[in-house]
């Protein structure tokens, strides 16, 4: 059985010093955001677009991928559909073996995450190597991503410096960004150069000339794709917008929502292949179109993986994406996880204060505290959770539901708290006491204070 | 299969309900766009020189990379003689290469990005696997925002295009930014003021 969030987090709390410096990196990271968002009067208005272009899009999904499909055939592009990930994964399988392709090289692309085709190629006998540095560094130690736009921000140099000297032998203990990247990149060069495909994922796709938008820093999907014959797109089918100039909003807010800086040094746009080449796009559905019905749920898909959300949340910060142990770590991953499994991602939507933070920051205004309260509820409502939980809600909601009692145990409270020893509440079954120390009792309760100065 | 099947569920469970698309109305005017650019170039660790004409250029180049031998040079107006591109049998053999010399078609003051197509583009690849590069931009090109920037292009004509914003970068370790990830390790932008 999948373990909890709650022990998950628990592991990764053990480490102190590691949850502060992992906090600490990511608040950096939301500050930079700030400034960038400050730094443009419009920026308001930029968000509205931004959620009003994506809301339009998806009301009218079908016409615009239509629209899509039919000019990148213009363009010379093959375009495929996929239900699922599994078809993904086997039409992406289908191509490379009419291309007898050995080696992969492929750029940063949450969707293949999504359909786990790494490990199906490598079922297959095809070698795919990740090209963005931290993707590679989690490839080599063999987990996934912990951010979606920072995918080994859970990792420190000196592991970093320890994987790469037993991997490609570098200095052992030379602990310096600069000299690891360095390492990185002629390993990645000769990558580049002995690869027969690449794919990449995509950031947006335009209906309206049916080109591909793809962001990165490193240039590494632009260096995968323009040596080999063959690239190859996946994207899921709510990446799509209507024109080339609605670009102009979501290229000023995705990479300063993302790491606060004015625009990713590359914003590539692919339109036709280049000679003696070809290019092929894949759709995919897998479970989006399901999500279009759900009235309180659609406008998740309005989601630009910027990962804002992550990096201002606190329990994203102070818990780390594996915690999560989903694809999509952090608020958004929350409300999006459980429209593919909601009881195995049941206990996600409530690993959350509800605080908003994640909503205020969100470029493209999808009400992700909202939904989380909405999955809880549906959530309590389905009979996924665990039997205890259930009770102990149960309990809960009989208390808080009725204002006589309410009153009574609020005023038990209050005195045995006052007057008990306080082992009686700081123990291993009040799981709120963990770490910290129960707050102290108030004398009287916000009611009796109110009608005392009525 | 599965393409009817996707756009059928789609159009049964689509929002209904009237979402227009939004006019933008960002197209600011282009004054201090220069002033900007400039400003910016620096905060995305990008190197600038202003040339009168495009006839100071291949001095300015040479003062700059005196140590680079292997050059691609696919701006006609500037007087340098590389590597003939067209003569390589095999792209591979660019690897290395130590400067690449090419024309921006437009410039956006509030990011420093400049816009490369495959118009100017001998090979794709170009701009992204020499060590060092030079991009060639026009001061009249440069444009306020990303709004202006994409109604202009509108009118261009492309296979590719790709906005460059500084030299190749990652901060993916302990989040240090490092200069030089997978593409070139310095950008220097040569604005022709005439």
């Amino acid at each position: 059985m999948r373990s909890s969030i709650k022990n998950r987090s628990e592991a990764f709390l053990q480490n102190n010093e590691r949850t502060n410096w992992h906090d600490k990196a990511l608040w950096f990271v939301r500050e930079k955001r700030d400034l960038a968002a400050k730094a443009i009067p419009e920026w308001e208005k930029l968000r509205v677009f931004a959620s009003e272009i994506k809301t339009h899009t998806l009301a009218n999904l079908d016409q615009y991928l239509i629209e899509f499909e039919e000019n990148a055939i213009k363009n010379g592009v093959k375009v495929h559909w996929a239900r699922d990930g599994e078809e993904h994964n086997q039409i992406i399988e289908n191509i490379l073996q009419q291309h007898q392709v050995k080696k992969v090289v492929k750029s940063k692309s949450m969707l293949t995450e999504e359909c786990h085709l790494n490990p199906y190629l490598e079922s297959k006998g095809i070698e795919v190597v990740d090209t963005d540095l931290g993707e590679r560094i989690i490839q080599l130690k063999g987990e996934p991503p912990s951010h979606i736009v920072m995918p080994a921000i859970h990792l420190k140099k000196e592991e970093v410096s320890d994987l790469f000297h037993e991997k490609w032998q570098t200095e052992k203990g030379n602990n310096d960004p600069a000299y690891l990247t360095y390492q990185a990149r002629l390993s990645l060069r000769k990558d580049f150069l002995t690869a027969d495909a690449s794919i990449t994922g995509i950031n947006f796709a335009i209906a309206e000339t049916g080109e591909v938008v793809v962001c990165t820093n490193e240039g590494n999907a632009d260096m995968g794709t323009h040596i080999v014959p063959l690239q190859i797109h996946s994207m899921g089918i709510e990446k799509l917008i209507p024109k080339r100039e609605n670009l102009g909003v979501f290229t000023r807010i995705l990479a300063r929502s993302a790491t606060g800086q004015p625009i990713t040094v590359y914003t590539s746009h692919f339109r036709k292949p280049k000679p003696k080449s070809e290019m092929h796009i894949v759709l995919v559905d897998n479970f989006r179109s399901n999500r279009l019905e759900k009235d309180k749920y659609w406008s998740s898909l309005k989601c630009i993986r910027c990962g804002a959300c992550m990096n201002t949340c606190p329990i994203y910060r102070r818990s780390g994406g594996h915690s999560y142990d989903a694809t999509i770590p952090g608020p958004i991953g929350s409300i999006l996880s459980p429209n593919i499994d909601t009881k195995k991602y049941s206990d996600l939507p409530f690993a959350s204060t509800l605080c908003g933070s994640c909503t205020d920051v969100c470029p493209v205004k999808i009400n992700i505290h909202e939904q989380l309260f909405f999955w809880r509820q549906d959530i309590g409502k389905s009979n996924v959770l665990p039997k205890s939980k259930q009770r102990a809600m149960k309990i809960m909601g009989s208390i808080l539901g009725n204002p006589s009692t309410y009153k009574l145990f609020g005023k038990i409270a209050r005195i045995s708290m006052k007057l008990l020893p306080s082992f009686v509440f700081e123990n291993r079954l009040n799981t709120w006491a963990k770490n910290r120390k129960m707050p102290e009792a108030p004398k009287e309760s916000f009611q009796e204070w109110y009608q005392k100065r009525k | 299969m599965s393409r009817e099947e996707i756009l059928k569920n789609i159009a049964k469970n689509k929002p209904k309900g009237n979402f227009p698309l939004p006019e933008i109305d960002l197209y600011l005017t282009k004054e201090n766009a220069f002033t900007s650019f400039i400003e910016m170039l620096p905060k995305i660790s990008a190197k600038i020189e202003i040339a009168k004409n495009y006839s100071k250029i291949a001095t300015l180049v040479e003062e700059s990379f005196t140590t680079k031998i292997r050059i691609v040079n696919t701006v006609d107006a500037v007087a340098i003689q590389g590597i003939d591109v067209n003569k390589l049998k095999n792209l591979k053999e660019l690897d290395l290469l130590d400067l690449a010399i090419i024309k921006g078609d437009l410039a956006v003051a509030e990011n420093g990005a400049i816009w490369v197509s495959d118009k100017n583009l001998p090979h794709r690849i170009l701009p992204f696997i020499c060590e060092n590069l030079v991009i060639i931009i026009d001061k009249s090109t440069i444009v306020n925002n990303m709004h202006q920037a994409y109604k202009l292009q509108n009118d261009l004509d492309y296979n590719y295009g790709v906005f460059i914003a500084g030299p190749s970068k990652t901060a993916d370790i302990e989040q240090s930014l490092v200069v030089g990830a997978q593409g070139p390790r310095n950008l220097m932008v040569i604005i022709v003021d005439n």
